[in-house]
């Protein structure tokens, strides 16, 4: 598997770290939101939102990922 | 001898090498197959299950039978192929799976037992007590089946991994692989082409025929030549790709060619933005009854034999199928001068061979333990039987679709040519061409290459004009499908698991009906040759059995590798000192001449006590060192802990967001003890944190968490807190650190540092710049044994040279150095906290840290930490333990009981994280999770240790069992 | 007080220069090294400064600009710069590095050979030129890769790993040399 990251280009998996799924941290005190955030993950077939890191230049990177096909639609810094 | 005139071979080198201990010649060019029946061995194997003797079926990678251990001891290769073994000077050889000897086995007698070992038997062995399974089945099932095995001595092979970047690559180095190469290298692409064999060419090496008015052998040479002279190709010979993966990473394994300091395989990951797969066919064999017998052969493989390396593999041949290319087969002995007894076609076709020819005729089975002879049913229904030792057979061609199937698709069933090919568009960037998409010409082939290669060009923006196809054969090569042969006995269809057609009919009998099922019923295809020879003919038998067409039972999936790989191969690099980075702090040589051993911490290595003249044990050293530390001064290297520079106009507020504490609260100059969650409440480190400057703090970690906390702050920085403006930096490499411990600390450093510490600037978690040498170096008062303690923070350059400084002043003032044993000792002593307490499972209340977690402002782990739950006052929280019975030890993971509670899991209490003798106390402490802990002081609980068979009372107390008010270190 | 001198140590990789087939691998001493992350919107005014102090640009992703000194690209918002003492510039965080890492050159035509042994990335001339710069992995480092000229390339190491990375590129120049 190769990703592209936006600084250094496409690179072999082995530079890149799985950072969980790509959700939005909540606010405030512990709730169903909360819950959400830390403990229940969808498991997609199809369309796949993560984090990743290029380890080896820090950038912390939002994935769009097939899970059927593998296909990486894109490739984005976390906050861009 | 039965060498032969022409071929490819070199005769001016001569190439000895042994089989089974006899002494035999090759020549350069040889396989280790292709010498062997130039020497005549018929008999090579035993096979798995029945031990049948077994000759050489094939001339390539598919090969079944001969399988051969090569070498011995550390060197020792099971399972080589004799088809793909290089002959090289002085190859020792070994058959294998036979005893005394190949010739005569005597596990041989498995083959009478034939009717009990059919499809599924080792399955049907687990029914019945489960005593008879193990006490009988299973040791006799493991002597008797099986190949090559593994000499138990550590391996000596060396293995290479290598990446590579191309825009084509060409699987295979055939006419089609040859002739894409050659146009997509014309126009400019960067070309890779591998092929597993030695000599580029495939089957223009094997088959008498003309290319570009020349031996088609010849033309291959120089197309070949032609690639190595250009730079934008790279020729992989003996490279088989054996994966394919997602994005265009193509995994492929080289045999290098022998040498003895080469390594024996590289493992190669090729990035290829276009892939043309010409990996070509394999020959299907033909189910009759004795076909495995040695002797039998692809007819193919005959050829090859013949032609490219001159070894005829008989004298009086018979030669069976339904196509064309037997007539081929045939013309091709006769002109080797090996004696035609047959040429049967099972076909109604006409022959233009001065060869006794039996139309519409079928080889019914083979006579004798190594061919002898077989019997022909005619196409009137008589017999005739007809002597020969070889028996070459064709069932058509198995175009290698195994590549275009890695990505989960299907191959597409062809019933013009009786054949899958590969799925359009199966595998995103690579084409399939020539013969493995189910060309059957030589010149079709070559055509293909060129237009799939033309393709490849455009896509890539490239122009140039494409190399003129050269003439070459395109006689359409007829053939109809062959599968099975009526009659008795037994046929093979998969040759390395003795699988024959029965099995498989028995499979769908026994209703394992799906071809998925009945692979793994009868394991036919699960051999190294993956189904390469026989799987389709399996399938036709199934689909013949259960009423249902070839496509309609379907295929297997096909995963990678498509050929054995060496796991040696696969983990390349990893061996010995390349399995992971070995870290070494500057002061690495000290420890070592002070003969400390070192242990390994993460991927550090750290000393675990210097031994002095005198000291037996590691306890009596330990106890020296923690007692110096107490009464004089210790010096400890303690580089590996985990250094973050954080700095930035907003550095302050973002540690409060990854700390539970207030470090924006925190004065210049000063250091605070902080604890980092993760977001699900759990404590994930702790340590200090230093403020060096308005914006600019130093965070240190655990020695082991200090990746894991750097990916977290950056993390919290670019995805959780992008607003604020701060940047991360690691700089434990660049310092070398040493902890000055004891009463005389302060004494030792106003002897060392260039300027005496005032005592009121350097009060207890103060901090900033001192100079040593001349050298700028940081001092942090900071403890980790309860003494009055600092640490020294060195350009690393320094660290060796100033370890030796301190050590060398501390024990001229009675102390030393002291290692992980005796800094453990002294952090128990005091109740600080490692990660036998911070495992993952703990929360700061639990460790009687909820003071540390503040109230004012949103931090990582802050909502989920103030769960009801987490705050349960039944939860196990941090307290001391002190034996009290009869025994006055401690073990560590040792479960807490009442006194009176049977020692049974539902009744725990909670477990020990840490213990340690005291030198101080003079006794065991430790620490440990209680329930309702801190309420519980002064009460006895029991430990019991289940696995070391350990029991003893103990007294609950503080966790600090030394100078509970602190007056030592703040002194 | 004391009389005292600290000695300076090289990262131990163990004996060096070696030579193997074609190829040379020798430890570099690349001078003082000095990181420098421009903060949010700064990294203009920190390149102009540094430019005005330096004679040196924050250079582009990927690559190394050298005069008196060296910068190079080292990561996100990171550059690198060696064998000069960094000028004064408010809009970036600043560290000292120079002791951080071990810095080894390799020279010799197969460069890209022995490279492709040890990193996933195509460091050929023609993708990797002159003046060209990447950070990647090596057996489980984080390494810097840097293209010094046609037949030279710089790799840097964390200098704990010195011994590792040593190892490690000695063992692909060895079997390059054997092919």
């Amino acid at each position: 598997m190769r990703l592209t990251c936006p600084h250094c280009g496409t690179r072999d998996l082995r530079e890149f770290t799985y950072g969980g799924a790509a959700l939005e941290r909540p606010t405030g005190d512990w709730g169903p939101a909360w819950d959400a955030y830390v403990h229940l993950r969808e498991n997609p077939a199809g369309a796949s939102f993560e984090w990743w890191q290029h380890d080896v230049c820090a950038t912390w990177l939002k994935v769009d990922r097939d899970t059927r096909t593998h296909v990486i639609s894109q490739v984005t810094e976390a906050r861009a | 001898m039965s060498r032969i005139a022409g071929g490819l071979i070199d005769r001016t080198r001569p190439v000895s090498f042994t089989f089974d201990g006899h002494a035999y010649q090759g020549f350069a060019g040889d396989t280790l197959a292709s010498a062997l029946i130039a020497n005549d061995q018929r008999t090579v194997a035993r096979s798995f299950k029945y031990h049948r003797p077994r000759g050489i079926l094939s001339a390539g990678s598919e090969e079944p039978n001969a399988l051969v251990t090569l070498g011995r001891g550390t060197g020792q290769e099971p399972n080589a192929r004799a088809t793909m073994v290089e002959l090289r000077e002085g190859l020792a050889a070994r058959s294998q799976n036979a005893w005394p000897s190949v010739g005569f086995d005597l596990m041989e007698v498995n083959d009478l037992a034939a009717p009990f070992l059919t499809a599924g038997f080792y399955y049907k062995t687990f029914m019945g007590p489960y005593r008879i399974w193990e006490r009988l089945f299973e040791p006799a099932i493991r002597r008797a089946a099986g190949l090559g095995v593994l000499s138990k001595e550590a391996a000596d092979l060396r293995f290479e991994k290598a990446f590579a970047f191309c825009d084509l690559l060409v699987i295979g180095a055939g006419p089609t692989g040859l002739m894409a190469a050659l146009t997509a290298a014309e126009a400019g692409a960067d070309v890779i082409l591998a092929d597993e064999d030695f000599l580029p060419g495939g089957r223009l090496n094997s088959d008498r025929q003309e290319v570009g008015g020349q031996a088609s052998s010849a033309w291959a040479g120089e197309v070949t030549a032609r690639l190595e002279a250009m730079e934008n190709v790279r020729i992989l010979r003996r490279t088989a790709v054996t994966g394919v993966y997602d994005q265009g990473t193509y995994g492929a394994l080289q045999r290098h060619a022998p040498g003895p300091t080469r390594p024996l395989e590289t493992f190669w990951r090729i990035v290829a933005r276009h892939a043309i797969l010409a990996a070509g066919a394999v020959e299907r064999p033909v189910a009759f009854a004795n076909n495995d017998r040695p002797g039998v052969m692809l007819a193919g493989a005959v050829r090859t034999y013949v032609n490219r390396f001159a070894a005829a593999p008989g004298q009086t041949a018979v030669v069976f199928g339904a196509s064309d290319s037997v007539h081929r087969t045939a013309a091709d002995l006769r002109r080797a001068g090996v004696h035609v007894a047959a040429l049967v076609d099972a076909r109604d076709a006409p022959c233009d061979l001065d060869v006794p020819f039996y139309p519409g005729a079928q080889v019914e089975r083979v006579l004798g333990r190594e061919a002898e002879g077989v019997v022909i049913r005619r196409a009137d229904g008589t017999e005739e039987r007809v002597q020969a030792d070889l028996v070459a057979m064709s069932g058509g061609w198995n175009p290698l679709v195994h590549l275009s199937c890695h990505m989960n698709a299907r191959p597409v069933w062809r019933d013009d040519i009786a054949a899958f090919v590969p799925a359009p568009g199966a595998v995103p960037g690579m084409i399939p061409a020539g013969a493995c998409n189910g060309e059957v010409t030589t010149a079709a082939c070559l055509a293909a290459g060129r237009d799939a290669a033309r393709q490849v060009v455009s896509d890539l923006g490239l122009s140039g004009a494409s190399p003129d196809l050269p003439e070459a054969e395109d006689r359409e090569a007829r053939a109809e499908p062959l599968w099975v042969v009526p009659g008795k006995g037994r046929k093979w269809v998969d040759f390395q698991n003795d699988v024959t057609t029965k099995d498989v009919e028995q499979a769908a009998r026994e209703n394992f009906r799906s071809v998925e099922h009945m692979k793994r019923y009868t394991t036919q295809g699960m051999a190294t040759d993956q189904g390469r020879t026989g799987g389709v003919t399996a399938l036709a038998v199934l689909a013949d059995a259960t009423g249902r067409s070839i496509p309609g039972t379907g295929t297997t999936t096909y995963r990678p590798p498509y050929t054995p790989v060496h796991i040696g191969a696969l983990g390349a690099g990893g061996q010995g000192k390349g399995f992971a980075p070995e870290r070494f702090t500057a002061a690495h040589p000290v420890h070592l001449s002070m003969t400390a051993p070192m242990i390994e911490a993460g991927l550090w290595y750290r000393p675990s006590f210097y031994p002095r003249e005198g000291e037996k044990t590691w306890r009596a050293s330990c106890d020296r060192e923690a007692l110096m530390v107490r009464n004089s001064v210790g010096i400890c290297d303690v580089t590996t802990l985990g250094k973050i520079d954080v700095q930035g106009p907003d550095a302050a507020e973002f540690l409060d967001f990854v700390y539970t504490g207030t470090m924006s609260t925190l004065k210049v100059g000063r250091v605070r003890y902080g604890l980092m969650l993760r977001e699900d409440g759990q404590i994930m480190d702790d340590g200090t944190c230093a403020r060096l400057g308005e914006a600019h703090y130093l965070v240190t970690t655990t020695t082991a968490a200090a990746g894991l906390v750097m990916k977290q702050m950056e993390f919290a920085a670019q995805v959780l807190r992008p607003d604020l403006d701060v940047r991360l930096m690691s700089v434990t490499e660049q310092w070398f650190q040493a902890a000055v411990a004891g009463p005389k600390s302060r004494d030792l450093l106003n002897d060392l540092l260039d300027a005496p510490l005032e005592p009121e600037d350097w009060p207890f978690m103060a901090c900033g710049a001192v100079s040593v040498g001349g050298v700028p170096a940081r001092l942090f008062r900071i403890s980790f044994s309860g003494e009055h303690a600092y640490e020294l923070a060195v350009p690393a350059r320094y660290g060796e040279s100033l370890f030796r400084q301190l050590v060398a002043r501390a024990e001229s003032m009675g102390g030393g150095a002291y290692g992980m044993e005796a800094l453990n000792v002294l952090r128990i002593e005091k109740g600080l906290l490692t990660h036998a307490e911070l495992d993952g499972r703990t929360t700061a209340y639990d460790l009687n840290l909820k003071g540390m977690m503040k109230r004012s402002k949103d931090f990582v782990g802050r909502a989920a930490a103030g769960r009801e739950g987490l705050l349960d006052e039944d939860r196990p929280r941090l307290v001391g333990l002190k034996p009290t019975g009869a025994v006055k030890q401690l073990t560590a993971g040792a479960f807490l009981f009442d006194p009176e509670a049977e020692p049974t899991r539902p009744n725990a209490q909670g477990t020990i994280s840490s213990v340690a003798f005291s030198p101080t106390l003079g006794h065991f402490i430790g620490l440990a999770l209680l329930k309702e802990g801190p309420d519980r002081h002064g009460d006895t609980v029991r430990m019991v240790d289940h696995l070391r068979g350990i029991s003893t009372l103990c007294e609950v107390c503080d966790p600090v069992f030394f100078d509970p008010e602190g007056g030592r270190v703040r002194g | 007080m004391a009389d005292l001198t600290l000695i300076a140590s090289t990262p131990a990789t163990g004996t060096l220069p070696v030579t193997r087939g074609t190829m040379t691998l020798s430890q570099a001493d690349p001078g003082p090294l000095t990181s420098i992350a421009p903060y949010k919107g700064q990294a203009g005014a920190v390149s102009d400064a540094l430019q005005a102090a330096t004679g040196l640009a924050l250079p582009g992703v990927g690559t190394c600009a050298t005069g008196k000194g060296a910068i190079q690209w080292f990561g996100r918002d990171l550059w690198l710069l060696s064998d000069m003492a960094a000028p004064d510039l408010p809009g970036a965080a600043l560290t000292d590095q120079t002791d951080a890492w071990v810095t080894l050159d390799l020279t010799g035509p197969q460069g890209a050979e022995v490279m492709a042994r040890r990193v996933p990335m195509d460091l050929r001339l023609a993708a990797f030129p002159e003046g060209a710069t990447a950070r990647t992995e090596m057996h489980g480092m984080m390494v810097s890769v840097t293209r010094t000229g046609p037949d030279a390339l710089r790799i840097m190491a964390f200098r704990s790993m010195a011994k590792t990375l040593a190892h490690a590129m000695i063992e692909a120049m060895e079997n390059v040399a054997a092919l």
